[in-house]
């Protein structure tokens, strides 16, 4: 067990604690790389509600909920799997990861029919067939383009997470039990999930009723 | 995670667990989840009901509250130590001020400035298709 202990930490117990709290510290600044855009976001619908309204009734429903729901789901396997992992049960921890993985290769596929609706539609900023109207219903569309797609590259990114971490579990390379790799790689998994969970409302539900 | 140390292997993993097994072992994590849907789908349905100008602290609010949900229980800050509630705190903190400093300006501005602005250069530049 010594051997996963870096030469710079004392024991275990204190590489754990420095590994969660340089994720953590990540995390902060994942949070303000986001928050930016919500805040540019806030500002313009503050500025142009009734067309914030008009271009958010155009985005995919059914497709933006499915998909929050996949993520949600997606949370709770992989909070079940830091269990199973800190309990050394490799088989389940390899399940639930697997279950992870499909969930979000889903949110994905879903995204790009999404896109490639979105496309089929001309409902991208810059199109010369642009259909809404006032001109700042461009304005939502560049952030929906911007905010979903930076979402999806940190899905994509944490799902190459979950596959190397799958493989090395599959392999056995690192011990289990005493490791806090899936516990890392989860708590950045469900700072995408929580990410989404704003993004969700701010795209998809407004101008609904 | 603090005062928890790391057990070394349990016993052998047994085989094959029932079903009831697994629901029993992750109880705490069915709840949230359940928790989490329900959320969502009353944001859902909240945003298809006329309340006018109450949609955005609705679904605001209730994202919010699936954000406290999976910070707490899913990323365990409720049991973390202090230290890294504070990173995780640090992180809301600045977003706050970026958000106050911000709005500061643009909720501030004599209301039509904007527009008239965009009108003076559109009145300048030939017409946009």
């Amino acid at each position: 067990m010594s051997s996963t202990v870096a030469g710079h930490f004392h024991d275990h117990r204190q590489q754990s604690r420095a590994n969660t709290l340089g994720l953590w510290i990540f995390l902060a600044t994942e949070v303000l790389f986001f928050g930016a855009l919500f805040a540019a976001y806030l500002i313009y619908r503050v500025l142009y509600p009734q067309a914030f309204e008009t271009a958010a009734r155009e985005t995919e429903i059914a497709i933006g909920t499915l998909n929050t729901a996949l993520l949600l789901t997606s949370s709770a396997s992989v909070a079940m799997a830091v269990k199973t992992a800190r309990l050394g049960q490799r088989r389940a921890t390899m399940v639930l990861l697997g279950v992870t993985l499909a969930l979000g290769l889903g949110f994905l596929a879903a995204k790009g029919f999404e896109y490639h609706s979105d496309l089929t539609k001309h409902l991208w900023p810059g199109s010369a067939d642009f259909p809404l109207d006032p001109p700042q219903t461009r304005i939502f569309w560049a952030l929906y383009w911007i905010m979903t797609g930076i979402h999806a590259v940190h899905v994509t990114a944490g799902l190459g997470l979950w596959a190397v971490i799958l493989t090395m579990i599959a392999r056995r390379s690192f011990p289990l039990e005493s490791s806090d790799k899936v516990e890392i790689a989860g708590l950045y998994w469900h700072l995408v999930d929580l990410v989404w969970i704003f993004l969700w409302p701010i795209l998809y539900l407004v101008g609904r009723s | 995670m603090s005062a928890r140390p790391h057990k070394a292997a349990s016993a052998a993993e047994p085989r094959e667990k029932t079903l009831r097994a697994w629901l029993r072992e992750f109880r705490a994590e069915l709840i949230v989840w359940l928790a989490l849907m329900l959320l969502a789908a009353a944001t859902f349905v909240l945003a298809y009901l006329p309340l006018g100008p109450f949609h955005p602290l609705t679904s605001m609010g209730i994202a919010v509250a699936k954000a406290l949900v999976v910070a707490l229980f899913f990323m365990h800050l409720k049991r973390e130590s202090a230290t890294i509630r504070l990173a995780a705190a640090a992180g809301l903190v600045f977003l706050g001020v970026l958000f106050t400093l911000t709005l500061a300006d643009y909720l501030s501005r004599p209301p039509g400035v904007e527009l008239d602005a965009v009108r003076a250069t559109r009145a300048q530049t030939p017409q946009q298709p």
